[in-house]
């Protein structure tokens, strides 16, 4: 997978920690961390090719961030793949809805973090 | 004429008497029940109304608590993950020079502290259950509060309301010390503030 940079969206420290960590192992190494919405929205440039969002974040929360992402021109097409303890069917319509790419479910193996980004980054 | 008139007005009065008596005799069952329903009543809002202001003083301390937690926690897995980066560097080091099976068990033990690492996930979801649990001890704290105001600016306009009002809000009667200290009981502090090291321990025992 020839990936540029990833922005990783979570506010726990240990999820960015965890996230860094797993990405490294499957060849992403140029990461943008962010530790919410908002803070996604300030770090985030055109050379991203792909976001990995939670859901549940003080500030803006994924939802939100993805809405305004999808807004604006120049990051509309980034895929977005949401890693979320939210697993209900509802959260799943929802953020289909938005214009998620991709959803995961916390906890996540490696493997599946790997077989869903290629999945969404080869559409 | 003259006293006709009054005769019938003198009737009159009688009627309205008994039309009086008669709200009464459906008045006074009304009143009695409504007065047993008050004292029965009265034990449960004096007790709602000690719980309120209580429960309104203890939830902070919870809310507090769970706080605590979730910091601990998230220390702890960052010293794991802290640790198991280390092991993996020296497992790097270890591996250099050796032959190709023995590299294959190194991988796999790095294999297995990545897998640690990746199951420390559970931090984030413990961390947002709690968090949950706090929201949910704020919003009932806040009713707490506002419940609590509104018992304190209750308007009394009668003897009568003066003194239930007195009595619900009065907390120093044995009965309500007694839950007072029992409430105290439940929810004494397991770790407690001011904790010594075990040096001081130590001291204790010489």
């Amino acid at each position: 997978m020839d990936v540029k940079k990833v922005l990783f969206v979570d506010d726990s420290p240990t999820m960015r920690r965890i996230m860094v960590n797993s990405l490294n192992k499957i060849g992403f190494t140029d990461l943008i961390e962010a530790e919410n919405g908002e803070d996604a929205l300030e770090k985030i440039d055109e050379d991203v090719e792909l976001i990995l969002a939670d859901w549940n974040m003080p500030e803006m929360n994924g939802k939100e961030m993805v809405t305004e992402l999808k807004a604006r021109d120049e990051y509309k097409d980034i895929p977005i793949i949401m890693v979320t303890t939210r697993g209900t069917k509802e959260d799943v319509v929802t953020a289909v809805k938005i214009g998620v790419n991709g959803y995961i479910v916390k906890p996540f193996t490696p493997e599946t973090l790997k077989s869903k980004i290629k999945k969404v980054l080869n559409k | 004429m003259a006293r006709s008139d009054h005769f019938e007005s003198v009737i009159e009065k009688i009627k309205e008497m008994r039309d009086f008596l008669k709200i009464g005799d459906e008045i006074v069952p009304f009143l009695t029940e409504l007065f047993s329903f008050m004292q029965d009543v009265m034990p449960i809002m004096k007790e709602a109304n000690h719980s309120l202001k209580d429960g309104s003083q203890r939830l902070p301390t919870a809310s507090d608590r769970i706080k605590d937690v979730d910091q601990t926690t998230e220390m702890a897995t960052h010293e794991i993950m802290d640790r198991l980066g280390n092991i993996s560097d020296k497992l790097d080091e270890l591996a250099e020079g050796l032959d190709d099976s023995q590299v294959e068990i190194i991988e796999d033990i790095k294999e297995e502290a990545n897998s640690i690492i990746v199951s420390l996930q559970f931090q984030d979801i413990t961390a947002q259950k709690l968090e949950h649990a706090d929201r949910i001890l704020n919003a009932i704290r806040k009713k707490f509060t506002k419940l609590s105001n509104r018992i304190a600016k209750v308007k009394i306009n009668s003897e009568v309301g003066k003194k239930v009002m007195e009595d619900i809000t009065n907390t120093s009667d044995k009965e309500t010390q007694e839950k007072i200290e029992e409430m105290n009981d439940e929810t004494e502090d397991i770790i407690r503030e001011g904790q010594i090291d075990q040096d001081d321990i130590d001291k204790l025992f010489e």
